[in-house]
């Protein structure tokens, strides 16, 4: 099993010696607020899995646990196997580096804008220990041709291409490193509804392509629909239903999933 | 006006001293430092001045460098400072001097056991280019994630087909940390490799420390196709002394003619007056 | 191949407070070659029917069991799992619209190499899908072409157990046809087929069993025989 995050719980803020009392997901008493509430489910290499919830529900927390950048307050996240939490963080962002991509909501978030678009993708193979500038930069080219970027764009700097070919930067860069999961966090939220289905597709082609294993997280059941095969829907940093695609579609039984469902235009 | 021995108080010498222990004792290492109010402006060497008088004894003999020359403006004010507040002797002669203070050279003499460098040093974070965090960067040294500085350089070769930077060069000291080597050119890097001296860096503004103690592995980044390689100063000598295999400065006459001069003040002046000079043996020839 | 014992499924819509019910304790079989006609009036609960045995819809009670899977109580991967040898064609086209032609066709195969490809190319050429179209994106395509590309993409998995769900709708005679002639040649080979169809023309001489819904519940099940269902659609209405 590639993923498993078992009864993961956090919360931020508020006062630590509180006995919480939680309405929704903020505490009365101290105001700290549950982002993730014994979160459990796995996923296997090769699996599509959609997390779907409106902002504020925990789901974006969810992946930064998975990626590491947030760490839990209880429960475990094992990674082939292996409890990421328990290990040294040097071990943890090799780990990272080597088996993992992540596309932010925003290119901001995601790329360097004061290095050129073939350095924002070469600086993944030198994480994972390339030294050959030749092959580095063929790579490079590869890779953002594959996203279709042009050779005679690779020098150039993120904020001179569109805000949806910055996307496509993001992706190639997430990629790079051949990674066994890649992460999505709303990567289309960002963009116009034409650039929106062109990203969607290139992710969906490129999942089928290295057979990668997906966890994208939306608000939108729609782009949900065409990239994952499973979903778990979250409220209040609980999972209040999951289930395979076309079942939440088609058959969503819990209130907030049917409110959810029928918000579709 | 009386001023203490050196200007700076007892206390803000026993504390710049502790700092410098801790550099020594982690080659390469940023050690954060109080810096003080001093008698010139930020960016002007406040950093490396602090760490000279913090050192000054009685016996030392100071040399002050800016830009390897000993009759800078700069150069003149920074001993004339010194030499007021302590009463040292101080001289030109790189062999005389125990202690050199300087601006962007590493002296063409070859500095032996005993003597101090003080660099002044305006960029001490080699990750700073593309990480604005402070939190940010020391974790990087904690986990050893370099990659940014050879991104780098592959930004510099991406652009130009090879590395054409000036200073700034990154290193790896002692096999652990990433250095900035600002403020001294790419020719001036292998002396800090297994040097007798001892290398004292010193940021005021940024207030940091850091060091390469005596017989310290330095090296510099590279890649596997694109290795370290100094400035090319074949073809050329200087003007004055005729020596090649040194640092040459460019000049331009009136006439648009244009010649070269060692930098090292203190260096061609010993050539043309034909004293022995020895120069570092470690070093890359270009 | 199919075994639905006492299924049952209804929906409880939290917005309205209000609960469907919308299968009642329905049963059947379907053997390895053989195929069963889903017959009843519209909202008599047919493509619920299918949609269960799908696994799209969860059912409230009861079990469907497929190829030794009880579909109904499965677990996420088992059903996908299941899935890999049933075919689906629903009423609707659930295909990407900005995918070449040739891409859908092949999509729902899990290796996508030359051999797909060309069980891919044999079934559009069979189902009279023009050359030209192969390579243009799926929604430039007609009402009938998207059909066609529809029951391709469940045929291609070369399924054990076909579901089909009005699927010839927007089909001419000559495609309803080929449909009947390749379905006729599936059974020969063991495929179970369950099929939702309101022209009759293709019933006839392919359909072996009948299953007659009203108000969610069966109200006949036995040979097929087409007199019988419109008799008692007359006598009911």
């Amino acid at each position: 099993m590639l993923l498993e995050v078992k009864e993961v719980t956090k919360i931020f803020g508020g006062d630590n010696h509180c006995k919480h009392e939680f309405e929704g997901n903020r505490c009365i008493k101290c105001g700290a607020i549950l982002a993730m509430d014994n979160i459990s489910f796995d996923l296997d290499y090769g699996e599509t899995l959609g997390i779907v919830g409106e902002s504020g529900s925990g789901k974006s927390t969810l992946l930064r646990t998975i990626y590491m950048d947030v760490e839990p307050d209880a429960g475990e996240v094992k990674f082939d196997g292996i409890d990421i939490f328990k290990l040294d963080s040097k071990r943890r962002r090799d780990i990272r580096v080597r088996r993992m991509g992540m596309v932010y909501q925003t290119p901001r978030e995601g790329l360097y804008y004061n290095v050129s678009v073939s350095g924002n993708v070469a600086e993944r193979l030198i994480d994972i220990g390339w030294r050959n500038f030749k092959q580095i930069k063929e790579r490079t080219v590869d890779l953002l041709n594959k996203v279709r970027i042009n050779n005679n764009r690779i020098k150039d700097y993120p904020n001179s291409f569109s805000i949806g070919m910055q996307q496509r930067v993001q992706i190639a860069k997430a990629i790079a490193n051949n990674p066994d999961l890649l992460l999505l966090d709303e990567p289309t939220a960002s963009l116009d509804a034409t650039v929106q289905a062109e990203i969607l597709d290139l992710i969906k082609q490129i999942q089928r392509e290295m057979d990668l294993a997906i966890i994208i997280v939306s608000h939108d059941l729609r782009v949900i629909r065409l990239l994952a095969e499973r979903v778990i829907v979250v409220k209040n940093g609980k999972i209040v239903e999951s289930g395979l695609t076309d079942q939440i579609l088609e058959d969503p039984q819990h209130e907030y999933t049917q409110k959810l469902v029928s918000s579709i235009l | 006006m009386k001023y203490n021995f050196a200007y700076l108080d007892e206390d803000t010498k026993k504390e710049i001293r502790r700092k410098i222990l801790k550099a020594v004792a982690i080659p390469g290492h940023q050690v954060p430092f109080a810096s003080r109010v001093m008698p010139l402006a930020k960016g002007f060497g406040t950093g490396a001045l602090q760490i000279t008088l913090s050192i000054l004894t009685k016996e030392d003999v100071v040399k002050v460098i800016d830009q390897g020359r000993d009759d800078s403006m700069n150069a003149l004010n920074l001993k004339r400072l010194i030499k007021k507040t302590s009463g040292v002797e101080t001289t030109t002669d790189t062999a005389k001097a125990t202690i050199i203070q300087t601006r962007h050279r590493i002296p063409e003499e070859k500095l032996r056991k005993g003597q101090i460098l003080v660099l002044q040093c305006p960029f001490p974070e080699p990750l700073r280019w593309v990480e604005k965090s402070e939190a940010k960067t020391r974790k990087m040294h904690a986990e050893m994630d370099y990659s940014k500085a050879y991104l780098y350089l592959y930004e510099n070769i991406l652009r130009y087909g090879e590395v054409l930077i000036g200073t700034r060069y990154p290193v790896i000291v002692n096999d652990r940390y990433l250095m900035d080597t600002t403020p001294i050119p790419r020719w001036d890097i292998p002396k800090l490799n297994y040097a007798d001296c001892l290398f004292l860096f010193g940021a005021g503004r940024e207030k940091r420390i850091y060091a390469v103690p005596p017989y310290t592995k330095v090296e510099p980044l590279e890649f596997e196709d694109h290795k370290f390689r100094v400035e090319d100063m074949s073809g050329k000598r200087c003007a004055l002394c005729g020596s090649e295999d040194v640092y040459l400065d460019e000049v331009i006459k009136d006439d648009g003619q244009k010649y070269y001069v060692c930098s090292d003040s203190n260096f061609c002046e010993k050539v043309r007056r034909g004293i022995k000079v020895e120069r570092w043996d470690n070093v890359i020839r270009s | 191949m199919l075994k639905v014992e006492n299924l049952s499924k209804s929906f409880f819509l939290h917005l309205l407070n209000k609960k469907i019910d919308v299968l009642k304790d329905v049963s059947f079989e379907v053997s390895e070659g053989e195929f069963l006609a889903i017959l009843g009036k519209s909202g008599s609960g047919k493509s619920s029917t299918i949609k269960c045995i799908y696994g799209t819809y969860r059912p409230s009670s009861g079990n469907i069991i497929y190829d030794g899977i009880n579909i109904s109580k499965a677990r996420d991967r088992e059903i996908l799992r299941a899935r890999d040898s049933i075919g689906y064609v629903s009423q609707y086209f659930l295909i990407n619209p900005r995918v070449k032609v040739i891409d859908a066709a092949v999509e729902p195969v899990i290796k996508k190499d030359e051999e797909a490809y060309s069980k891919a190319y044999k079934l559009l050429k069979m189902f009279n899908l023009k050359e030209e179209l192969y390579d243009v994106f799926v929604s430039t395509l007609s009402g009938g072409e998207k059909q066609r590309l529809n029951i391709i993409r469940a045929m291609i998995k070369e399924p054990k157990l076909l579901l089909l769900d009005e699927p010839t709708t927007y089909l001419d005679v000559t495609s309803k046809e080929t449909l009947k002639r390749y379905l006729k040649k599936a059974k020969r080979n063991g495929m179970a087929i369950v099929g939702i169809f309101h022209e009759f023309d293709i019933l006839d001489g392919l359909a072996d069993k009948m299953a007659i819904l009203k108000n969610g519940q069966i109200v006949y099940y036995g040979d097929y025989n087409l007199n019988l269902y419109l008799n008692l659609v007359k006598e009911v209405s």
